[in-house]
């Protein structure tokens, strides 16, 4: 009995295990069309980067005035404003197969019953709705020009940051910002039920552009709300003030890792519960 | 790749024979109430708290399709066509009634019972929009988990059949829409899947790419025996391809037999009429127009001296008879009714169908 229930249990494994590195083969794939499609709008491309930097080059004027004005901000110098600037313009680890912010919004898709093709296929409808969003080369794309800012006001500026802390500062920005993305496919998700759910997603957009301020600055009740409830102070403080070696390590990554187990467990299972009310009528 | 689920009993067949069973399948869809001339406390309430109702898409339908059969699944927009199809394929869920597909309940096994599968929908793509279509082919062989040497013979395969050999390195977004309509088959049999729903495949294609997809159809329900599944609103696909047919209207199921004996449901005879010019005021002219307008078709066309009647079956030979006396009658055609008429009048209420 016991030889039989560790045989059914290795072939359970066995299982999982090629459900895994098929769902790795799908990923790679989605990577390499990405890139297809990439080759056919490389002018758009560098039009973009070009948007990109001189959106970064207006928040550091902005950071500019206010500091010429004030000398400092809540705190901030000028040259740490620099490293927020440009670290609050990273995308998370997790846009590299997971855009919802930028791409056509998840709710759109469950109301105009584009999520037929996943659910007709073998693969997790969630993974295959990430992955299709993979966009490796736009990541390249949006990732580079704010490192390379980073990298320079660190060197100009000779900021106290280590190649560890910088590191660390980015996985922990990555986190937060993955916890929002969740947050909002979560929310996304209500669509399923109770149809257009746009505000509600504008709601939660609206609260997490407070992360591009130095929370710091903010009110106590505030700075707890964007710090565990509504995580915007994950997107650019918290990682800044890593990165300069002024954030308790241990707390700030415990904090992130919570929200990100409990977000995920949420996501999951509201999934599994509005899911079945999925409307596709017509064709 | 997983057994059998609940073993249905429908009409007395059992699972193994069968492809595809459902038994009371009811879906209902939840749909805002329609605003009338509420007042105003009533649209402010309705705004932040708005109000639903039930709409139910399909009443209790029971359905039983051997494997290797092509059947057509039509009927009016709004019938129930497409819920019906989404059902039998996993992507929605019934609100009660118990399906079967394969010996898979498709919603619950959805993972891997889709391996089984294939799909085609004439009005989405199901391949991607800016990238050759061979790059499609390969995501579907690595989510259908096939191999690169199964894979080349199957593309192979159907570069022969489909003829989609040249378009295999065009951007999806390129090709014309019959183009397209090859590529989506082809990506939807790479994994030889034992049944194929088909989803209006030929929708606004020319005569000539609709007739290329038929003959792919039929070759390959011959050749493999796969489960055809096809709704249309071009009853000329169910005449080329089907041996029977479904029709369904407001969510239920009104005709369910061989297309030949639909068309025999409509016991009356098509005659088509043409007159001569110029003799427009002579009396026996008259007389026969006495006798078209008698019978004439609604859906005639407008020229005056074209006509088209619809006899029934045992006075045809009589009308025609008394057509042909007159010298005002150039030509005469009869035919039996064609299937898209048949089924029009089925949609209208003025021809019940009693199906097997």
């Amino acid at each position: 009995m016991a030889h039989e229930l560790r045989a059914k249990h290795w072939r359970v494994l066995a299982e999982q295990g090629r459900v895994l590195a098929k769902h790795r083969r799908i990923l790679v794939r989605y990577w390499a069309i990405t890139f297809s499609s990439f080759s056919q709008f490389t002018w758009d491309v560098w039009l973009s980067i070009v948007q990109f930097v001189f959106y970064m080059c207006r928040s550091l004027v902005f950071w500019w005035a206010v500091t010429g004005v004030a000398g400092d901000f809540a705190g901030w110098t000028m040259s740490e404003l620099a490293l927020f600037t440009a670290v609050s313009y990273l995308p998370g680890l997790h846009s590299l197969f997971w855009n919802f912010w930028n791409s056509a919004s998840f709710s759109d898709k469950i109301l105009r019953g584009e999520l037929d093709k996943y659910l007709a296929r073998p693969v997790h409808p969630l993974f295959a709705l990430a992955a299709e969003d993979v966009h490796l080369a736009h990541f390249l794309k949006y990732f580079l020009p704010p490192l390379a800012m980073a990298l320079v006001f660190i060197a100009r500026y000779d900021l106290p940051v280590t190649g560890w802390s910088f590191v660390g500062g980015y996985l922990l920005l990555s986190a937060g910002k993955l916890v929002l993305t969740m947050m909002r496919a979560t929310a996304s998700m209500l669509a399923f039920r109770h149809g257009e759910v746009s505000g509600l997603e504008a709601l939660l957009f609206q609260f997490t552009a407070l992360g591009s301020y130095p929370v710091t600055a903010f009110p106590d009740a505030l700075r707890f709300f964007l710090g565990y409830l509504l995580p915007a102070a994950f997107t650019a403080t918290y990682p800044t003030l890593f990165m300069l070696g002024k954030a308790d390590g241990i707390r700030v990554f415990g904090i992130a890792a919570g929200l990100c187990v409990f977000w995920v467990v949420v996501m999951l299972k509201t999934w599994s519960v509005t899911a079945r009310d999925y409307e596709s009528p017509g064709g | 790749m997983g057994g059998p689920v609940n073993v249905l009993s429908v009409h007395g067949d059992g699972p193994g024979n069968n492809a595809v069973i459902a038994r009371e399948l009811v879906k209902d869809y939840t749909v805002p109430v329609p605003g009338g001339s509420r007042s105003l406390a009533d649209r402010f309430r309705n705004t932040f708290f708005p109000r639903r109702t039930t709409k139910r898409a399909l009443d209790a339908i029971n359905l039983v399709v051997p494997r290797g059969q092509v059947v057509g699944f039509v009927g009016p927009n709004g019938a129930g066509k497409t819920t019906t199809v989404k059902i039998l394929c996993g992507i929605l869920t019934p609100t009660s009634g118990q399906v079967e597909v394969l010996g898979f309940d498709p919603h619950r096994d959805r993972y891997r019972y889709t391996y089984h599968i294939g799909l085609v929908f004439g009005q989405r793509s199901l391949l991607w929009y800016d990238i050759p279509v061979i790059e499609s082919l390969r995501l579907y062989a690595d989510i259908y988990e096939i191999g690169q040497d199964a894979l080349k013979k199957r593309i192979d395969r159907f570069s022969e059949l489909l003829d989609i050999g040249e378009l295999l390195h065009i951007p999806v977004r390129k090709l014309s829409l019959g183009q397209r309509m090859r590529a989506e088959i082809a990506a939807s049999l790479l994994h030889d899947p034992e049944i194929l729903f088909l989803d209006e495949p030929t929708l606004g294609l020319d005569a000539t790419a609709k007739e290329r997809i038929r003959g792919f159809l039929r070759h390959l329900n011959r050749e493999q025996g796969t489960t055809i599944f096809l709704t249309t609103h071009d009853m000329n696909d169910i005449e080329a391809l089907c041996e029977r047919i479904v029709i369904i209207d407001k969510g239920t199921i009104i005709y369910d037999g061989p297309v030949e004996s639909l068309r025999a449901v409509d016991r009356e005879k098509i005659i088509e009429v043409r007159l001569r010019r110029g003799e427009v005021e002579s009396e026996e002219r008259t007389r026969v127009l006495s006798l078209l307008e008698e019978y004439a078709d609604e859906t005639a066309s407008s020229d005056p001296a074209w006509f088209r009647l619809r006899v029934p079956q045992d006075r045809s030979l009589e009308v025609v008879s008394e057509l042909l006396l007159h010298d005002a009658v150039q030509d005469l055609n009869i035919q039996p009714p064609t299937l898209d008429s048949v089924i029009r009048r089925i949609y209208e209420g003025s021809l019940v169908a009693n199906g097997s």
